[in-house]
């Protein structure tokens, strides 16, 4: 009996040991943020979501994936209007020059590798917002309400017409959302009421699909003779003949789960085209290309959108079509509107998934970034990045709690190849030897582009280079010419503001901005030159700046209906580079306030900005002392002194810093010179409409800069020497305590000091 | 026969196990990052150990965590015993008031932090009392009076628990001793000094320790409400590890570790000895 107790007691140790240490185990496999470019087959929705946060060692050494191709559009091709597979086996589009004016239809019979380009003949001129390809080579274009529409034949004869679409609610005409050619030359169209019609373009008329659907349909895609279209309640496959809906719960759900939202003008968050097998359906997303059969209960992932340029975040999917089961192209726009036309081609000698891997780590993401980890992985399909964001909407955890996960991969040596250095404690990663000089790699791109040298320079420590932003923007003064004189500092600026305000105490004189808005603004503009040669924060300083933002933030009472409509619903972009100072100038334009202070960060802000001056006068001037002027860097790159992929961390970071990737967006001046050139090379002309407080309408023409304007342009650029203050934990300080002393807790004194004994605090550790 | 006297260490296995796998042995990686650089492990002698007697922000956290301990403790200790003594005597209401007193460990932090905002705040209630009083408002985050508001919740938080283990003390002294002591005359206070105070050291020395590691779990409360750089007197030696490893100063942080763990096992031990030689 005793035995026995004394053996129960033994293996009850030894459970309690085992189970305690079961917990142990690693089970964290996923090593990276894709799937691999091999199929891979996932169970309705949740299988979606974990196929984007798949194993990267699971798949590794398979072989078989899809390729990418960037194809090169006719240079006439400044807007694609639509694409579509013909039933020859050739690819049209239907193109439109912005200079000549002109429509084109191109044809390709080796998937994009030569164009033929016809001009649309014997068309009166209008605007064209809608087009389809049908499958014999002809093509139907329209004006948004398809009052004026014009029928192209597969040889090029252009005749005129119309579509006498129903629904007008009083003077309010219908719309023409979207159209699309079924496989039969079935004419689909999409009113702006999210209903489904047959049309004849030769007769006019109009035959209601959906009449069946209490939904509406927010878009649709073609797959065969069927319409996919998306609908709140989820995604359905409709026969375009009968209007029955073909019954798929997979299918619905897949849009289930996307964070942006459904309905868009132009542009889609998920594409639908027919799959190469009869009945099947592919869908497009950010995610990816994937492939459902009717009926099926899985969506087959076929490209990870994370190895492609599908995975960028800023691209606006427009078409998708399936050639064959091993080729597809996807039509889409980047965030400066220029069309993209992809290509994937299966090649089954590619590995599964790129057998190296990158790391990159930033505490935010932003379109710059994105398009950088897509060009990269664009020009090294071996290569993966993996990119892992600190902050995200969804998680709710704070930057100190993002970067002490950061603090323990570093130590766990699983720390990212490449940083984005923004928000990251700079100083001491440099300090503690974590970055890696990279002063050749800079000067290598200058050699090859250009930098901006003053940009360049201003990140020299003792002849190393830890850090280099890859855009930055910098502070103006934008409004009247007094305004814009008392640009050297802020008790200058608030001294006219307040002269003006005295003479007409019922005017406004600044233009609004929210608490949080203004104490980022004249953070940008004057933190600078905070820091004393000891590294400590100049007090005088810090409560100058509390005090001035008190007085600008006080001077002009807004009422709250006025700061609703005009501020909140305005798109203030205060956490990256926004380019407050146009908006500066679109108040003024509708009459709120003679001047603002902001941040200039693109080419496009400075036209806007000369639009507006055109039309009612004015200036802009950089912001605070003329031969010590700052700017606002943003995307800040460093490598990891520690990578393993040190050559590929390389490379990635020169890609950033490159021409190419600089040109895709406006997110901030680049820091290449090249790719400002062509910033400059890009201007678009357009038309700005809004209305003024007193409701009368106001517009203005947004034209190219001038050479004048663009040599003044280059000088600003030229002329900023230092970054502001972007230590994260002072600036978020600042920026609370600010709030605080803005809402009327306590004077700016009480604030500064409350600010400099934590500033102190954080110091001194 | 042989074993038997394993018996005893085979059940402490378990519980050794964990503690030497996810205390001591990290721990002991710690002792050695202490001589190290942060990153690349560069032995540096004692210099990690110089820096942090050279840190202002680390002396100023070590000076408040003591202070706070020294402030904390006798208040809490005597507080709670008092209050386990009079529950000892109350036997109609003493089940009711233990569960009352052990609410506080049931609230979680986050709650905890809620109810300080509403009280503590420039506008909170404490303010708006005071204001009604005729009184002027208090700074009570921003001024030296947050030391008094940590150590109010720490007690608060606490006391339920430390009334407790003094009543399990209580209890383990024989009434026939009480009631002996009365037939010779001996008051309430001459049994308290005499009978309760003495019958309860053991037990005094593990409430003691306890409610000094506890003493250290007040900063859960304190970073929630004041963020990782509170007013001065209420800037812990948890603070400051925290930021240090946000700025991955694993140096710092390794040495100061080590100087905290020597500085509580010191204490201990000196309690410890005390308590032996009574």
């Amino acid at each position: 009996m005793r035995k026995g107790t004394r053996a129960i007691g033994l293996i009850l140790a030894l459970a309690l040991t085992a189970v305690g240490f079961a917990g142990c185990k690693d089970t964290k496999k996923d090593v990276g943020n894709g799937s691999g470019g091999g199929t891979q087959k996932t169970e309705g929705q949740d299988g979606l979501e974990g196929s984007s946060e798949d194993a990267f060692s699971d798949n590794y050494g398979g072989k078989g994936r899809f390729l990418e191709t960037e194809l090169t559009l006719p240079k006439e091709t400044d807007r694609v209007l639509a694409a579509g597979k013909l039933s020859d086996g050739s690819i049209s589009v239907v193109g439109y020059n912005v200079n000549s004016m002109q429509y084109y239809i191109m044809n390709t019979k080796d998937l994009g590798d030569s164009w033929d380009s016809k001009e649309v003949q014997g068309m009166e001129l209008f605007y064209v917002s809608r087009a389809a390809i049908a499958p014999d080579g002809g093509a139907v274009l329209m004006d948004p309400y398809g009052e004026e529409l014009v029928q192209v034949t597969p040889e090029g004869a252009a005749t005129a017409g119309s579509l006498a679409l129903p629904g007008a609610e009083g003077e309010k005409k219908n719309q023409i959302q979207q159209a699309g050619y079924t496989e039969d030359g079935t004419l689909i169209v999409l009113d702006i009421k999210g209903v489904l019609y047959r049309a004849d373009a030769k007769q006019g008329t109009v035959e209601e699909i959906t009449k069946n659907m209490s939904e509406e349909a927010y878009y649709f895609g073609i797959a065969g003779n069927d319409i996919v279209t998306v609908m709140g309640s989820g995604v359905y496959r409709i026969d375009a003949g009968t209007g029955e809906i073909k019954k798929d719960e997979t299918l619905r759900q897949v849009t289930d789960s996307s964070q942006e939202p459904l309905g868009g003008e132009n542009s889609y968050p998920y594409l639908f085209t027919a799959g190469a097998e009869a009945d099947s359906t592919i869908y497009v997303n950010h995610e990816g290309l994937f492939f459902h059969q009717m009926g099926g209960s899985v969506n087959e992932q076929l490209i990870n959108g994370a190895l492609v340029s599908l995975g960028d975040s800023s691209l606006s999917f427009q078409q998708a079509l399936t050639i064959d089961e091993s080729t597809y192209l996807v039509l889409g726009s980047d965030s400066l509107g220029v069309p993209r036309l992809y290509r994937y081609i299966y090649d089954s000698q590619a590995s599964a998934v790129p057998e190296k891997q990158l790391k990159v780590y930033a505490l935010e993401d932003s379109v710059t970034l994105q398009q950088a980890i897509s060009y990269f992985q664009k020009q090294n399909p071996d290569v993966f990045v993996k990119k892992t964001i600190g902050l995200t909407d969804n998680d709710g955890i704070t930057a100190e709690d993002a970067l002490r996960t950061l603090s323990t991969d570093i130590m766990a040596g699983n720390g990212p190849d490449v940083l984005i250095l923004d928000g990251i404690p700079v100083e001491s990663y440099i300090e503690k030897g974590i970055l890696a000089d990279m002063k050749d790699l800079v000067e290598e791109v200058e050699e090859e582009d250009g930098l901006f040298e003053n940009i360049k320079e201003a990140y020299i420590r003792d002849g190393s280079i830890y850090e280099m932003p890859s855009r930055f923007g910098f502070s103006v003064v934008e409004g009247e010419a007094e305004a814009v004189g008392a640009k050297n500092s802020l008790e200058a600026f608030l001294e006219y503001a307040k002269g003006k305000k005295s003479s007409d105490p019922d005017t406004h004189v600044l233009t609004p901005m929210s608490a949080s808005g203004l104490l980022h603004e004249l953070y940008y503009a004057d933190s600078a030159g905070w820091r004393k040669e000891d590294g400590s924060l100049d007090a005088e300083k810090l409560e100058a700046y509390l005090k001035a933002a008190k007085e600008y933030f006080d001077l002009d009472t807004y009422s709250q209906e006025e700061y609703n409509d005009q501020v909140e619903n305005y798109t203030f972009r205060l956490g990256g580079m926004g380019g407050a100072a146009s908006t500066v100038a679109n108040f003024r334009l509708i009459l709120m306030g003679y001047a603002g202070i902001g941040t200039i960060s693109s080419v496009r802000d400075v036209q806007q900005i000369y639009a507006t001056e055109a039309q009612i006068g004015g200036a802009y001037e950089i912001f605070g002392e003329a031969d010590n002027s700052s700017f606002v860097p943003y995307v800040s790159v460093g490598i990891a002194a520690q990578s393993a992929e040190n050559q590929q961390a390389r490379a990635f970071v020169k890609g950033l810093l490159g021409k190419e990737c600089q040109t895709a967006s406006s997110d901030g001046f680049p820091v290449n010179r090249a790719a400002y050139q062509e910033h400059l090379k890009n201007q678009k002309e357009y038309a700005i409409g809004t209305s003024r407080l007193d409701g009368t309408a106001a517009g203005v023409d947004v034209k190219v800069l001038t050479e004048e304007q663009a040599n003044t342009l280059l000088k600003q650029l030229e002329s900023l020497k230092r970054p502001i203050l972007t230590d994260r934990v002072i600036q978020e300080l600042v920026i609370e305590e600010g709030i605080k002393c803005l809402g009327g807790d306590g004077t700016p004194k009480e604030a500064a000091d409350r600010i400099m004994q934590k500033v102190k605090l954080y110091l001194s550790e | 026969m042989g074993w038997k006297k394993y018996t005893g260490w085979l059940f402490l296995l378990p519980g050794f196990l964990g503690v030497s796998v996810f205390y001591l042995i990290p721990f002991l990686d710690v002792v050695r990052r202490s001589f190290t650089q942060a990153v690349g492990g560069k032995f540096v002698g004692l210099a990690n150990y110089q820096m942090i007697f050279g840190n202002q922000a680390f002396l100023m956290a070590a000076k408040n965590t003591l202070r706070f301990a020294a402030v904390c403790l006798p208040l809490l200790l005597v507080i709670s015993l008092g209050i386990a003594v009079l529950l000892q005597k109350l036997e109609a209401w003493s089940g009711f008031l233990k569960g009352a007193y052990l609410i506080p460990l049931a609230i979680p932090a986050a709650s905890v932090v809620l109810l300080w905002k509403l009280l503590f705040d420039g506008r909170g209630i404490l303010n708006g009392i005071l204001t009604a009083a005729g009184q002027s408002g208090i700074d009570w985050m921003n001024t030296g009076a947050s030391f008094g508001v940590l150590v109010f919740s720490y007690i608060w938080k606490n006391l339920g628990y430390d009334v407790v283990l003094w009543i399990a003390g209580l209890s383990m002294v024989p009434k026939q001793v009480y009631e002996a002591a009365r037939v010779d005359g001996a008051g309430e206070w001459r049994c308290f000094f005499y009978i309760t105070l003495p019958g309860i050291r053991p037990a005094a020395f593990t409430i003691v320790v306890i409610s000094f590691l506890n003493s250290f779990k007040v900063f859960r409360e304190a970073y929630l409400v004041a963020g990782n750089y509170p007013q001065d007197d209420i800037y812990l030696l948890q603070h400051l590890f925290q930021n240090w490893f946000r700025e991955l100063s694993v140096d710092k942080m390794a040495s100061g570790a080590v100087t905290m763990a020597a500085v509580i096992f010191f204490l201990v031990c000196l309690l410890q000895k005390s308590w032996d030689q009574k």
